[in-house]
């Protein structure tokens, strides 16, 4: 795998993290 | 929470309500980048070494397990601990000081109430991201996202104005429900598309 392949991975998982940060975070908004 | 730092609330205590604000939003953040980064960094030594394709579907794999909790499959919830902050900081202490300590816990995903199981394969990501600098970036972004809706409450100086703020708060509780379900999914794509891609 050369560094590219591994980093293009890398950003999609920090990606998904992220969206997912963002879905938590607001979501939350609803606890009691 | 949102009804409990508002510009009324603040007045009556005395308090400045974007001091207050000022605090929770750093508290929520700075809990979301030390829980991030330092799952990011015990992550590393384990994940690190793994194919990050493989880290791309155990995160799928934990979206879909917790989006089967989120919508009761099987009978089971979504774990979580029943603790919440203390009312009682807001009477006791300067605004500023118990607006950070609510962002702290709040900002720390899993120390209150967990409602979306979102908020647990969040911190899983970011224990597979392979670093503490991503971790911290994923950290942020949560606690910044935990926080920031308190700002949809600047404008309540009366009464009715908190009642309304709670009538649109339930009104969106089910469509900012299916709207996480709906993030779940596409990350699930994404993800895998991903880890099939690479």
């Amino acid at each position: 795998m050369s560094p590219g392949m591994g980093s293009a991975t890398t950003q999609t998982l920090v990606v998904v993290a992220v969206a997912l940060a963002v879905a938590a975070g607001l979501r939350s908004t609803w606890s009691p | 929470m949102l009804g409990s730092i508002t510009p009324l609330g603040e007045r009556g205590r005395g308090s400045r309500w974007w001091v207050t604000v000022t605090a929770y939003v750093l508290g929520s953040t700075v809990a979301g980048v030390a829980v991030g980064s330092g799952l990011g960094f015990v992550g590393s030594s384990v994940a690190g070494h793994e194919p990050v394709t493989a880290r791309l579907v155990v995160v799928s794999l934990g979206v879909i397990a917790g989006l089967l909790l989120d919508v009761g499959s099987f009978g089971l919830r979504v774990p979580t601990v029943r603790r919440q902050v203390d009312e009682g900081w807001r009477a006791g202490y300067r605004g500023w000081v118990w607006g950070f300590g609510y962002g702290i816990q709040l900002g720390a995903g899993v120390v209150t109430v967990v409602t979306t199981s979102t908020v647990y394969v969040t911190w899983l990501a970011a224990a597979l991201s392979g670093s503490a600098v991503a971790g911290a970036v994923i950290g942020a972004t949560f606690g910044l996202a935990r926080a920031i809706p308190v700002l949809s409450v600047a404008g309540v100086r009366r009464p009715d104005q908190l009642l309304y703020v709670d009538a649109v708060l339930v009104r969106w509780a089910a469509p900012a429900r299916r709207a996480t379900y709906g993030v779940g999914a596409i990350v699930v794509c994404l993800a895998l598309l991903g880890a099939a891609r690479w």
